[in-house]
């Protein structure tokens, strides 16, 4: 039996070929120039990543930070009585930690640029490697910071600043926190917050929360929803059959009568009726016929079924109380209504209209993201949503 | 056919297992008794006798086992057999017939193979079980219903073998411990100094730490490494670049330590049967010093603590209590967060490896004058006389019977023996018609354990024979000191014992 061929990840290592024939020389000058700024911007970004390899380091220096706060602003309503020995101790820590933090960052500085100056100059592969690293952590920073603050109009501009004001208010007139009660501590915890906000585990953690139904139900409340032709309201299906009819949405066709006798039998004319239909949708065309003619109108009724993946990859009719609900319909102004069950449809056929198809005509699934977007034909694991219309057509003769 | 074939065939096999077990269960007994009636005979027929009686014992039960292992395989294997063969029609009387004498063959061969436990197993689990008397005692069970397995060395033996594969991730952390506690990690060590301290300051953090540790150190990982796909940061070849400061002052460098064992070795070296005897060797390290703990342990609990040496533990007592009313009256003005929490910091630092033998110096330099002082002063005074040890011991009476024998002539009485045993009529050895336990001469005769006899006592006759005949019940006739019966008249003999100090 022939062991089987497993297909590699793509990197990039692998093609690149020697770059130092083909930078020029500036550019390769400025470069080593750059190199210890490299390495610093770097160090500071997987400081702000946590993916150093020792990241006790980076809690010790946060708190340290901490007290570097606390000990720097003074305090607003400085008390004199409450300064007992624990207050001493931690303002002498805090003068401590100032100088400490002050002296290893000269340090560290210092050791990078007397390292890069002692050892063999870097090559170009070095340089390009570590800028590649640190446009992969600008990008990872970028991407998560998006993922909670996306402003794209004045609209969700306004609503982050009220909500960050109500926050704001909360937290100073009604301490809401118990912690946080003046500049000082406010700082500190903001500190603290930018700090651990890139950590693997609190954006793990976000994510998780993120799963939860109660919160995006309060974020979509706020937000409003994502569709933006969405509207929540339900459409019952004579008002749907009124809209259409009252913008004149169907399409008009001509039968020629060559046999009276074909028009007595209803299938017959439904056959005739679906292929005039089929025409017309394709290629209208508007020819006058000299020939004895009756004019119909039909109406192609478009029902689409949304369904959502939820846990064991069940599909089931249950949406999000935010979301399309189970069966949507889309006015022709272009907005999505929810809509009844098709099966409803049947019996609520508006006088002097009747049925041109025996059944309802399901489209094959069509298969989306979370947001409905879609991504094709066949279920994967990124699809959590599902969509298929329903379509039914009625005729009535055109009135005259 | 092939049915009443096995059904005799069974029955016969329980027929012997059931005489098997009573022959056991029948010399269980029996030595039971011999053991009984053996103690009081004399202590080196006794001891002799019991010796070859124990080894005919164990041979006996030894073969019982053996005969009973191999008889309950067979009878297994049988129950097994029609089991499989159950769906046979009943007409098909020559298929039986054929399949009766092929799975003869098959007993006759399979005999050590298959079965649930393997031969030796089962031999030293029964041999065992009729080895230890039959109720062994059970243990104390929180949960009513947990009963205690019998001893099985199959079980036990996996069970040695699964814990050594487990404790290789105790031994793990342990080192991981070691390694932070010896600051050769400064930043988990000032980490883990800081949790401390947070916990000193509020209790509460004993659950929350926990609690937070699970939720974002445990399932938030699992859920990190399920979902997202990591950092794709490339590493270059060069080392890293930059320093940090707290790194270079903290950090206890592994490299100055001498003890160079673990460094010689690399992970790739180690394969799957030297892990076994790793961790075994770890674990036998573990159970020594374990061992080692327990020693100390008892040693204080039973030398120090227990009045060996008789100016210690009075001093110790009298310090503890000392030390008991200084620390309650000094409680109220003790802020303990920052008493425990400073205590840690300080004792951290203290044994930082670049800080200690420099404080070892310090202290050594210092102290070597005084300890210079207090060899002046210790010279001139060897004992101490802080402590006045005049308790009294505890004293009792101790009593032995002189037994006289009538002579030919009634009136005439030879010496008998010095027992502890009345020897009246009603006396179990009299009855039994032998000697009671005793010795022929007065000196021969031991105060009781731990006690000694009063040297300034000697053995004194009790007069006062009608107090101590009334108390034992006995309606015997008087003379003089002695009570008297038809063949024997004894007389009580007292003495002051008092306890061994040491």
């Amino acid at each position: 039996m022939e062991s089987p061929h497993y297909a590699q990840f793509v990197t990039q290592i692998n093609q690149r070929i020697p770059l130092i024939m083909t930078t020029p020389l500036p550019v390769l000058k400025g470069l080593s120039d750059l190199y210890p700024l490299l390495i610093i911007i770097d160090n500071i970004l997987s400081t702000l990543l946590w993916t150093t390899d020792d990241s006790p380091l980076i809690f010790v220096n946060m708190m340290m930070v901490c007290l570097s706060i606390r000990y720097l602003f003074i305090p607003n309503n400085l008390i004199i009585t409450e300064t007992c020995v624990q207050h001493m101790l931690l303002d002498y820590l805090g003068l401590l930690c100032t100088s400490f933090l002050m002296c290893s960052t000269g340090y560290y500085l210092h050791t990078v640029i007397m390292e890069t100056r002692n050892s063999e100059p870097p090559t170009v592969d070095d340089i390009v490697i570590l800028l590649e690293n640190v446009e992969h952590k600008l990008h990872v920073i970028k991407k998560e910071a998006l993922n909670l603050f996306v402003i794209n109009n004045y609209r969700v501009l306004f609503q982050w600043l009220t909500l960050a004001t109500f926050i704001q208010v909360l937290i100073f007139k009604f301490h809401l926190l118990p912690y946080i009660n003046d500049t000082k501590s406010y700082l500190i915890v903001a500190f603290i917050t930018v700090s651990i906000f890139h950590t693997r585990t609190i954006q793990g953690l976000l994510q998780i929360l993120w799963r939860l139904q109660y919160l995006r139900i309060v974020y979509f409340w706020w937000r409003g929803p994502h569709d933006k032709f969405y509207s929540i309201k339900n459409l019952a299906p004579l008002a749907y059959f009124n809209m259409i009819i009252s913008n004149q949405s169907y399409i008009t066709v001509k039968l020629t009568i060559q046999n009276t006798e074909e028009l007595i039998k209803i299938e017959t004319l439904r056959n005739r009726l679906i292929e005039l239909y089929e025409q017309e949708e394709n290629i209208p065309q508007m020819t006058e016929i000299s020939t004895p003619s009756l004019t119909f109108n039909i109406m192609k009724i478009c029902v689409k079924e949304n369904q959502r993946k939820w846990q064991n990859g069940a599909w089931t009719e249950k949406t999000l109380s935010y979301e399309r609900s189970n069966f949507t319909i889309v006015s022709p102004f272009g907005t999505v209504f929810n809509s009844d069950n098709p099966l409803n449809y049947e019996t609520n056929v508006p006088p002097n209209w009747i049925k041109l198809d025996e059944m309802w005509n399901k489209s094959p699934w069509t298969y989306g993201d979370g947001n409905w977007q879609v991504i094709g034909s066949k279920d994967s694991t990124e699809c959590f949503t599902r969509t298929r219309s329903w379509s039914f057509r009625i005729f009535q003769r055109k009135p005259k | 056919m092939k049915e009443y074939f096995r059904l005799k065939y069974i029955e016969l096999l329980d027929s012997m297992l059931n005489a098997e077990e009573l022959l056991a269960a029948f010399k269980d007994i029996d030595s039971a008794n011999d053991e009984t009636s053996m103690v009081d005979d004399d202590i080196e027929e006794n001891s002799n006798s019991n010796k070859s009686v124990w080894n005919k014992e164990l041979l006996t039960k030894m073969a019982s086992s053996l005969v009973n292992v191999s008889l309950t395989k067979l009878k297994n294997q049988q129950q097994q057999q029609p089991g499989e063969d159950d769906d046979d029609d009943a007409d098909a009387d020559f298929l039986a017939m054929e399949e009766l004498q092929h799975y003869i063959d098959k007993t006759a061969i399979n005999l050590k193979s298959a079965g649930e436990k393997p031969f030796v197993a089962l031999f030293l689990d029964k041999l065992i079980s009729r080895l230890v008397p039959e109720p062994l005692p059970a243990r104390e069970h929180i949960l009513p219903d947990v009963v205690d397995q019998q001893i099985s060395v199959a079980l036990l033996a996996s069970n040695v073998h699964k814990l050594s594969e487990k404790m290789e991730n105790v031994f793990e952390f342990q080192d991981t411990i070691v390694r932070v506690l010896t600051w050769r990690q400064p930043s988990q060590m000032i980490l883990i100094l800081l949790l401390f301290t947070k916990i000193c300051y509020n209790p509460m953090y004993l659950i929350l730490l926990p609690l937070l540790y699970l939720s974002l150190g445990v399932i938030v990982k699992q859920y990190n490494t399920k979902y997202s796909e990591g950092t794709h940061s490339r590493q270059s070849h060069r080392g890293k670049i930059g320093k940090s400061l707290f790194n270079d002052l903290f950090k206890n460098d592994p490299s100055y330590n001498t003890n160079g064992n673990d460094s010689n070795t690399t992970p790739q070296e180690i394969t799957h049967g030297m892990q076994v005897v790793l961790n075994l060797r770890d674990f036998q390290n573990l159970t020594t010093s374990q061992l080692h703990m327990m020693d100390t342990f008892s040693h204080f609990l039973n030398e120090t603590a227990a009045f060996k040496d008789e100016r210690t533990t009075t001093l110790l007592v009298v310090g503890l209590l000392f030390s008991c009313i200084a620390f309650k009256a000094l409680s109220p003005f003790i802020n303990w967060s920052l008493l425990c929490s400073g205590t840690m910091w300080i004792g951290a630092i203290m044994t930082h490896p670049k800080l200690l033998p420099r404080l070892k110096q310090l202290c050594s330099s210092h102290s070597q004058v005084k300890q210079k002082q207090k060899q002046e002063e210790s010279s001139t005074s060897v004992m101490k006389y802080d402590v006045i040890l005049d308790q009294q011991p505890s004293a009792r009476y101790v009593e032995i019977f002189e037994i006289y024998r009538q002579g030919l002539i009634p009136t005439t009485w030879k010496f008998f023996i010095y027992s502890t045993s009345l020897f009246n009529l009603t006396d179990e050895y009299r009855r039994a018609q032998t000697p009671p336990p005793g010795v022929k001469d007065l000196s021969q005769v031991q105060a009781p354990d731990q006690w000694l006899f009063d040297p300034n006592s000697k053995w004194e006759i009790d007069n006062n024979i009608g107090d101590w005949a009334s108390d034992r019940n006995l309606d015997l006739s008087l003379d003089k000191e002695f009570l008297v019966d038809s063949a024997f008249k004894r007389r009580r003999l007292t003495r002051r014992v008092l306890k061994k100090l040491s």
